[in-house]
């Protein structure tokens, strides 16, 4: 018996593959295995930043959010949220804004007004991490740095790693700082000079980290804070992908 | 069994037109299935859409290897629709304009041939009769409730009877009514 036919089905399959021949291809690699959503969530402690910033850095990283925080949308850090962004389901895309980007992994910041807690600000560490506290907790922990390490998000839907072993690492920083390294224990660092309020940096998890360094447009050095907690050298033991 | 479309649906992750096929095997019997749950074609087709579009843009959490499992993986996915639906009365369409899809039209034709491939008709006619086969009690709260869309309290006012009598009778009359339909999700998956 022949099957009769929808056209409208053919049409939205039609539709599909248009979409899937535009999308761009995963890299590849060796399956990679999901982590828990909660471990991949780690702040710094603000014991962990060992040198104290220049004055000028203490004002401009609570400044960073500040005017944005309260409605002054020209002060608003990054850039407005793209439909091609594919950015996370909680996100309300009005009140959102991407701080900076790396191979598809977003770092996104949410201003969101509840009844009982006012005005939260909740970071978005790629897809499916959120970092969520009050204008004054970010505030206390902003306060006296010109860099604040926010985790660890998914290499991609469910990946913690991408086909080189590297895992995006999550922060933002004053408006003053243009460069951030990202220091390991032996071997060159990673460096990113196009920093601008934030930044997802793609770590090598099989190296030993040791420290993040971040400095002003004349190469000043703003901060230096101990990166030692992110030691992602575990997500190698079974995942092929780590060289 | 080679589980061709679970590979398919795997291998779409790295090459995402490898998902055609997945939607080919799956679109028909998946439009069945909102159709034969909403009544209206035209509903089945935006949540199809939808489903495909969320099944596409998270493919890479589907973690299983058998045919079986994708198809069990794509039908939560619907399932979730359809609870959203009856929650908020509204269709979600969150991926599909995500991803830029445009929603094809249902023509007079396609409405035919749908209604008949889903066994629409002969599905009225079932709840037509299992209706008539409620209590009295049963078929004024499942009018005032479902048909008129008032609240439970307002159709304990009007039945005279507290309002946890009220959900009572609206939830055995839709048990009784959904046990006449028999939906058969399973065969609907496999057809």
């Amino acid at each position: 018996m022949t099957e009769v036919r929808i056209q409208a089905l053919e049409e939205l399959e039609a539709e599909l593959a248009r979409v899937a021949g535009r999308e761009r291809p995963s890299r590849g690699g060796a399956p990679r295995r999901a982590l828990a959503l909660g471990a991949s969530v780690l702040v710094l402690l603000a014991g962990a930043y060992t040198v104290p910033p220049t004055r000028a850095a203490i004002d401009d990283l609570t400044s960073t959010f500040a005017g944005w925080v309260d409605g002054d949308d020209e002060a608003a850090p990054g850039r407005a949220v793209r439909p091609e962004d594919d950015a996370p389901d909680w996100l309300d895309e009005a009140h959102s804004r991407v701080i900076a980007e790396a191979e598809g992994v977003e770092l996104y910041v949410s201003r969101a007004e509840t009844e009982k807690r006012g005005t939260l600000l909740d970071f978005g560490l790629g897809d499916g991490v959120i970092v969520s506290d009050s204008i004054d907790g970010w505030r206390e922990r902003f306060d006296k740095h010109a860099v604040v390490v926010l985790g660890t998000a998914l290499m991609g839907p469910e990946d913690v790693l991408d086909d080189r072993g590297r895992s995006p690492l999550l922060g933002v920083t004053a408006r003053s700082v243009e460069r951030v390294e990202f220091r390991y224990a032996a071997g060159p660092p990673l460096v990113r000079d196009d920093v601008e309020g934030g930044f997802v940096l793609l770590v090598d998890a099989w190296r030993a980290p040791r420290e993040l360094v971040v400095y002003d447009g004349a190469r000043r050095e703003l901060e230096r804070v101990d990166v030692g907690e992110f030691d992602l050298r575990y997500l190698c033991d079974k995942d092929p992908v780590c060289p | 069994m080679s589980d061709e479309l679970a590979t398919s649906l795997r291998r779409s992750r790295r090459a995402p037109t490898a998902f055609v096929p997945f939607y080919s095997a799956h679109a028909r019997p998946l439009l069945v299935f909102f159709a034969r749950r909403t009544f209206e074609v035209e509903l089945a087709r935006d949540m199809t859409a939808e489903t495909f579009a969320q099944a596409f843009r998270h493919r890479g959490r589907f973690r299983g290897s058998t045919d079986a499992e994708a198809a069990a993986w794509l039908y939560a996915i619907a399932r979730h629709q359809l609870a959203r639906y009856a929650r908020s009365g509204k269709v979600e369409r969150k991926a599909v304009k995500r991803l830029g899809i445009s929603l094809p039209a249902v023509s007079e034709d396609d409405h035919e041939r749908i209604v008949e491939v889903a066994g629409l008709a002969e599905l009225r006619q079932r709840v037509a009769a299992a209706f008539g086969e409620l209590s009295d009690d049963q078929q004024d709260a499942l009018r005032l409730r479902v048909i008129d869309e008032r609240s439970y309290p307002d159709v304990a006012r009007a039945l005279g009877v507290s309002e946890q009598a009220a959900r009572a009778r609206v939830s055995r009359g839709l048990r009784r009514l959904a046990d006449a339909l028999d939906v058969n999700t399973t065969a609907e998956v496999t057809s």
